[in-house]
């Protein structure tokens, strides 16, 4: 058989007949030439190139390469929403948690009732001395009208002393004060006035204010004296006077002690207010 | 281009993040401040008895005709360690035609009164509120209303003219 190549021996050659290139030049494995073709999308899985009647070559599309960076925004972001969710999961536990133990705290009574008879410390920088009476300031319509109280009642006194050399926050000395008294049978509490809006009342019948005390306590650091007002109804001639110990626990004020004294009401003419306030105020000096 | 974008994507997820997480801290905050305030308005007062005494067709200089006044004295405890001021029980007066602040009205007493020597409930203690009420003379009952705020508990209880 003669040899198809031998070009220059075969006399039969015929050129145009002849393959460009070998059939196992064709089915060897090579990489197909690139070139830049705008319709490649197009027609992927046709013949791009090639030779009629021939194996062809086909260009398939090419796979997506995957980026290190796209994890690594993701994981970002889930940590992130994690975070966030956690916070927001935790921030409501705890407030729950913290509601639910501040209730109970403010539900558990826990104090010592102590009935005092003159002096007594309070907390651990203070000496209060309270007096066994409280004195009727005035029982004029007129007076209580001035001071806001109800029809009936009376305006009354009570004097404390508190000594105190040394200071400890938030351990102010009668700053948790009320005083109490039964009508018919039944307890009534009352708050003291405060001195800026009590002041202009009291003052008719010779209070300044450095002779008043309110609940904004007193000592701590620096003696002290005064009165603290009161309005309770005509009938009343014997309260008792309370001072509470009262501590920070979760951000709920927790009574600790409370001290209590018994205390009859001197009448209008028993004392002078005037000369009982100028006798305190000089006794202090 | 898209890198971009995912980065743009990513910060915003931060940045909201970092805002919710701002946000429950604040969010914590604010309730545990809030709590202190409220510790004792859940503890709410339980309402033992009440009395009511007439006083009259005037009271400290004010009358109006068609009605009287009356003190009602509400025996109330106190079961928690806060104080309760006499302003912070609120009651509320339906009257007998199922109307509040119609027939019973509660006389308002001056500013200076409810921040000075007004009533209190101290810590774990029994004790009486007054309040002065005008109410209509052709009302034959009324109900008492006490709610927490807070809890959104009640208590009712009918009185009889």
């Amino acid at each position: 058989m003669a040899d198809n190549n031998n070009f220059w021996e075969d006399k039969d050659d015929d050129f145009w007949s002849k393959p460009v290139v070998s059939d196992d030049w064709l089915n060897e494995k090579k990489e197909a030439p690139k070139w830049d073709d705008p319709f490649a999308d197009l027609r992927k899985d046709k013949p791009e190139y090639g030779i009629p009647n021939q194996p062809v070559y086909t260009q398939k599309a090419a796979a997506p390469v995957k980026k290190k960076n796209y994890h690594i925004h993701t994981i970002i972001c889930l940590i992130f929403i994690g975070i966030a969710v956690i916070s927001v999961i935790g921030s409501v536990l705890a407030s729950k948690a913290w509601r639910s133990k501040a209730v109970q705290i403010n539900e558990t009574l826990d104090y010592e009732e102590i009935a005092v008879t003159e002096s007594f410390p309070m907390y651990t920088n203070n000496m209060v001395t309270l007096e066994e009476q409280a004195y009727t300031i005035t029982e004029q319509a007129d007076d209580m009208l001035l001071l806001g109280a109800l029809e009936g009642e009376k305006l009354i006194a009570v004097y404390a002393r508190v000594e105190s050399d040394e200071y400890v926050s938030a351990q102010y000395a009668l700053k948790n004060i009320f005083i109490g008294y039964e009508i018919d049978g039944q307890r009534q509490f009352r708050r003291c006035l405060q001195v800026d809006t009590a002041l202009i009342a009291a003052a008719k019948f010779g209070f300044i204010q450095d002779d008043m005390l309110d609940t904004y306590g007193v000592g701590n650091g620096s003696s002290d004296y005064g009165f603290f007002l009161f309005c309770v109804p005509w009938e009343v001639d014997e309260i008792t006077f309370y001072a509470e110990e009262r501590e920070e626990e979760m951000g709920v004020s927790v009574v600790t002690r409370r001290y209590e004294k018994a205390m009859e009401i001197w009448d209008i003419s028993d004392v002078d207010i005037s000369e009982l306030i100028s006798e305190k105020r000089e006794n202090s000096r | 281009m898209k890198q971009a974008i995912k980065v743009i994507i990513t910060v915003a997820v931060a940045l909201a993040s970092c805002f919710v997480v701002l946000f429950s801290f604040g969010y914590f905050f604010y309730e545990q401040d809030n709590t202190r305030y409220e510790a004792s308005e859940m503890a709410m007062a339980e309402i033992l008895d009440v009395q009511l005494k007439e006083l009259g067709k005037s009271y400290q200089g004010n009358s109006e005709e068609g009605t009287s006044y009356y003190m009602i004295s509400v025996l109330a405890k106190n079961p928690g360690n806060s104080q309760k001021n006499d302003y912070e029980l609120s009651f509320s007066y339906i009257d007998d035609e199922g109307y509040t602040y119609n027939k019973v009205m509660e006389m308002n007493r001056s500013n200076s009164y409810y921040n000075n020597g007004n009533g209190v409930l101290p810590a774990g203690m029994t004790g009486v509120i007054n309040r002065v009420l005008q109410i209509d003379d052709d009302c034959k009952s009324f109900t008492l209303r006490y709610r927490s705020y807070v809890t959104e508990e009640e208590q009712e209880i009918e009185i009889n003219l």
